[in-house]
């Protein structure tokens, strides 16, 4: 069952979306370039020794087919790469322009080469400047590293103007988002790759999406492990206490392992893998399930056989199980994946866990000759049923919570989906920082651009640069990134083609702009023949890059999705996000669409609660044919909801969709105790069994929520609080409300 | 750009310590004396040939040599730059740019320049040697050294470089690319 894949990012607990705009930016979370993108910084080290870690870890991170891309240093492409992106460089800088073949602009080119001469860069500026004076090629090779913070030395990149050094490279993981197992390997493979170079007492730190999402999913698991462990001690405990027989332990035991172990099987075969959130939770919840076996082995008398239990408490039992799996049902319709495999998941288990307890368990303490319980001191029973004169005060108690929530407004949703994030902070922190260095587009706003083929959205995307220009200029971004920016379209190609001097025109303006510089006459005959071949070359297009270092820098801006081809323009250091609106691209921006998803969780779910209410009641009025018992049950568990709900609104919480899920488990739970308690006609022994059995289960229930309540993990806290608060309510209601009144034996 | 003057008493180059050139003229024997020195500064004129140009271009500056491994050449005029090789680190400043810094590890080319220049100051034979295929000709009164890259992708931007010198101090250092242009850097001590 541990081989069942285990997915823990965040956006399975996002909602599918409900329109084209959020659904392509799912899509985009998931498969898109900011989803892959892995930031890794080396420091605490000599700045040298970091360059050579950087270079080394390059070298073996390079030729690694679960990446992308790697980068630091150079721009990452060999000697013969370089050579024909120089020659095709008149064609895809964005220098190229009838006004820089202009005499006086030549003028202003040649002195620059000049200068450059003279400086100690000589032996490169001869190379590279004699053939290109008017500097196209660094031109196109800026825009490719623009927006960054990174100095070059010795072959890596450093964050600029730092100290200590801090070395920084990028990889891009190729499977996007959505491979849990490949992000993972491709982490541990630059971890390696560290450990490999002997880094000394350098230290590697990562950060991106991926490595968030392990950072999460490991936090969790840890959470929840630890606390498994310290509630299952304590349950075991109580269990021995109330039992005293390690054979009854043993029996109790076997509907809660198969529960789990069927749950989570099914739930992976049906969705494929079990997010981290949904399994912690899952398991946890699953937990209660101990009380169906508790219940049967609590209830049974002196001298009665276990079939004869089982009899007794057909009713109860099934209704509980039926109302209980039915308001889980109602999750896995939900529009969270996330949450569709927890209700899922719980309600396999909850199934498995009773027809277990059902059909396996009487034969066990068959066969293991386990004697009945004592069923507790009579005395004390009719001292606390004394209680029940309370009842209308309960009642009463039920009523004015609900009017303090309703003058609270109703409970308030959570619509900042950052809360609902259990990243470690220090994660987010490096994360932001790293990204600000490199200059990493943020992937909280994104422009897309739909178009039925590739060569439409370069263009679009040329035809809105401008306007992204000027935003960069009135910095209200502080860059943004393109595939125009790296490869033009043809059209735009072609243009620059156009632009371009004929041989003669260009050769009597290179004297008449040289006239009194010490050039000869022959010293620009290499970029006049380069200019000649550049007016007979072909533009390029996608395949012309395909497979080299450019088209994997492209691929991730510019993807075929089913019929149309989607380009991505990602922004950096954005102020002012309403800005980025243009009526020529969809504006995406993340935070509002994920909040906007929120909001329409909170009304579609409070749906659910009524139509999964309305099942319960169905079921209940099918289950127990008796109105006044069916009002007792369900006055008693929502009174314990409504109580618990505005506990938890005073106390300023924002109801999340994990909050949702915690209060249908509190339902779950609340109507084993109501169901059990509304039996009516029972004796005072039997009466005496079932309090001191639900007080049991209740304690149990306790023990494990009062410890997720401890949990570091906000989410897990909150489900915890939930639980425990709503579980002990449940029991004091159902108790105090959904009891017959009148029989005191 | 301006360099703090130092405050130490410079040391004159070793005329005074002809006592050390006994002996049979080597190369051991002259990187004996040139690394007796643990300090130099120096005036420069630098003329530059590129076949790309009708007429050299002419430049002068300082140059400072400090032990074990510290050069800098301070370009004054008429394109002022600094250019400062320090271990395997090479920067180069440009009045109103960002330093540019490279590292001898990663760029072949530029170690072959920065070590025929630092290794004879330094005395150290064992790099020169290393890298260069080494011809000494002449006396201690008029000696030139000539060197020339043993590894080929070294010889794609040097083809040869002469060092010429009287006694303990280099004159003259002249580079020669393969397409025929020339750096040729003639100093004078600053007594």
């Amino acid at each position: 069952m541990w081989r069942t894949e285990i997915r823990s990012d965040l956006l399975d607990f996002l909602p599918r979306g409900q329109n084209p705009a959020a659904r392509a930016m799912l899509e985009e979370m998931r498969q898109g370039s900011a989803a892959g993108l892995v930031l890794i910084a080396i420091e605490e080290a000599p700045e040298a020794e970091l360059a050579r870690i950087s270079r080394a870890m390059w070298q073996r991170l390079s030729g690694d087919t679960r990446f992308s891309r790697i980068a630091g240093g150079d721009a990452g492409w060999s000697e013969a790469e370089e050579a024909r992106l120089f020659a095709q460089r008149y064609l895809l800088s964005p220098v190229t322009r009838a006004e820089v073949f202009e005499t006086p602009a030549l003028r202003e080119a040649l002195e620059e080469v000049l200068r450059g001469l003279r400086s100690s860069a000589a032996p490169l500026v001869a190379r590279y400047g004699l053939p290109d004076p008017i500097g196209a090629f660094p031109a196109w090779l800026a825009r490719l590293g623009a927006g960054n913070r990174l100095t070059t030395r010795d072959d890596a990149w450093f964050v600029a103007d730092r100290d200590p050094p801090r070395a920084v490279m990028l990889a891009v993981l190729a499977g996007g988002a959505t491979d849990m197992a490949a992000q993972e390997a491709g982490l541990a493979a630059i971890t390696s790759a560290f450990t490999e170079v002997s880094p000394g007492g350098a230290r590697l730190l990562i950060a991106g999406p991926a490595v968030i999402a392990r950072d999460t999913s490991r936090s969790i698991r840890a959470d929840v492990d630890r606390i498994a462990v310290i509630s299952t001690a304590l349950v075991v405990l109580l269990l021995a206490w109330r039992f005293r027989s390690l054979l009854v332990l043993a029996a109790l035991a076997v509907p809660v392992l198969l529960s789990v172990s069927v749950g989570v099987w099914l739930t992976g075969l049906i969705f494929g893998s079990v997010h981290a959130i949904a399994l912690g939770f899952g398991i946890t919840m699953l937990g209660v399930t101990l009380d169906y076996p508790v219940l049967l082995i609590g209830h049974r008398k002196h001298g009665e056989t276990a079939p004869a239990t089982r009899a007794r408490i057909r009713g109860a039992f099934w209704l509980a199980v039926a109302t209980a799996t039915l308001g889980l049902t109602g999750l896995a319709f939900s529009d969270f994946p996330g949450l569709a495999q927890l209700g899922v998941l719980a309600a396999i288990g909850l199934l498995t866990a009773a027809a277990a307890t059902w059909w396996l368990l009487p034969p066990l303490v068959i066969a293991a000759r386990l004697a009945p319980v004592a069923a507790g001191r009579w005395d004390l029973l009719a001292r606390l049923e004394s209680l029940r004169r309370f009842r209308y005060g309960a009642i009463g108690l039920a009523l004015l919570a609900g009017v303090a929530l309703y003058a609270l407004g109703g409970p308030r949703w959570e619509t900042d989906l950052a809360a609902l994030t259990p990243v470690p902070a220090a994660s987010l922190a490096l994360d932001a920082e790293l990204r600000a260095a490199v200059g990493a587009a943020e992937g909280g706003q994104f422009l897309l651009i739909r178009a039925p083929d590739a060569q439409a959205v370069l263009e679009r995307q040329e035809a809105l640069m401008p306007a992204l220009d000027r935003l960069v200029g009135s910095g209200i971004i502080s860059g943004y990134e393109a595939a125009a920016l790296i490869l033009p379209s043809m059209a735009r190609q072609l243009q620059r083609r156009a632009a371009l001097p004929a041989p003669g025109i260009l050769g009597e303006r290179l004297a008449e702009a040289g006239t009194g510089l010490p050039f000869r006459p022959t010293a620009f005959l290499p970029f006049e023949e380069a200019i000649a071949a550049a007016r007979a070359q072909q533009p390029w297009g996608l395949d012309d890059v395909a497979g080299t270092a450019l088209g994997l820098r492209l691929a991730p801006l510019l993807v075929q999705r089913g019929e149309e081809w989607q380009g991505v323009i990602l922004f950096r250091g954005v102020t002012a996000p309403d800005a980025l609106a243009s009526p020529d691209a969809i504006l995406v921006d993340v935070k509002a669409e994920l909040d906007g998803m929120l909001a329409a969780f909170a009304g579609r779910s409070a749906m659910l609660l009524v139509l999964a209410g309305l099942l319960i009641l169905l079921v209940l009025g099918l289950g127990l044919r008796s109105p006044r018992q069916v009002a007792r049950v369900l006055g008693a568990i929502l009174a314990a909801q409504l109580v618990t709900l505005t506990l938890l609104s005073m106390a300023g919480v924002r109801l999340s969709p994990i909050h949702l899920a915690s209060l249908l488990l509190v339902g779950g739970v609340g109507l084993d105790y109501a169901l059990f308690m509304a039996r009516e006609h029972l004796d005072t022994e039997e009466r005496a069994r079932t309090l001191r059995t639900l007080v049991t289960c209740n304690a149990m229930t306790l023990l494990t929520f009062g410890l997720l309540a401890l949990s570091t993990t906000p989410i897990l806290r909150d489900i915890g609080v939930t639980v425990a608060l709503g579980a002990a309510l449940s029991l004091v209601f159902a108790f105090l409300i959904a009891a017959p009144s009148g029989k005191r034996a | 750009m301006a360099l703090p003057l130092l405050a130490l008493p410079l040391l004159a180059p070793a005329r005074s310590q002809a006592a050390g050139w006994e002996g049979p003229f080597t190369l051991a024997l002259l990187f004996r004396n040139l690394a007796a020195v643990p300090e130099r500064q120096a005036r420069f004129t630098e003329e530059r040939r590129f076949a790309a140009l009708e007429r050299p271009l002419l430049s002068h500056g300082r140059l400072l040599w400090r032990r074990p491994d510290t050069l800098e050449k301070h370009t004054e005029a008429p394109e002022p730059e600094t250019l400062r090789i320090t271990g395997e680190q090479v920067e180069m400043t440009r009045p109103g740019q960002a330093a540019r810094s490279l590292s001898l590890a990663t760029q072949p080319q530029l170690r072959a320049f920065s070590e025929a220049l630092r290794a004879p100051l330094a005395g150290d034979l064992p790099t020169l040697e290393r890298l260069f295929e080494t011809v000494l000709s002449g006396s201690p009164a008029i000696w030139r050294l000539r060197l020339v890259p043993r590894d080929a992708r070294m010889r794609q931007v040097m083809e040869v470089m002469e060092i010429a010198g009287t006694l303990a101090e280099p004159r003259e250092i002249r580079l020669v690319q393969p397409n025929g242009d020339q750096q040729i850097l003639r100093i004078e001590p600053v007594p």
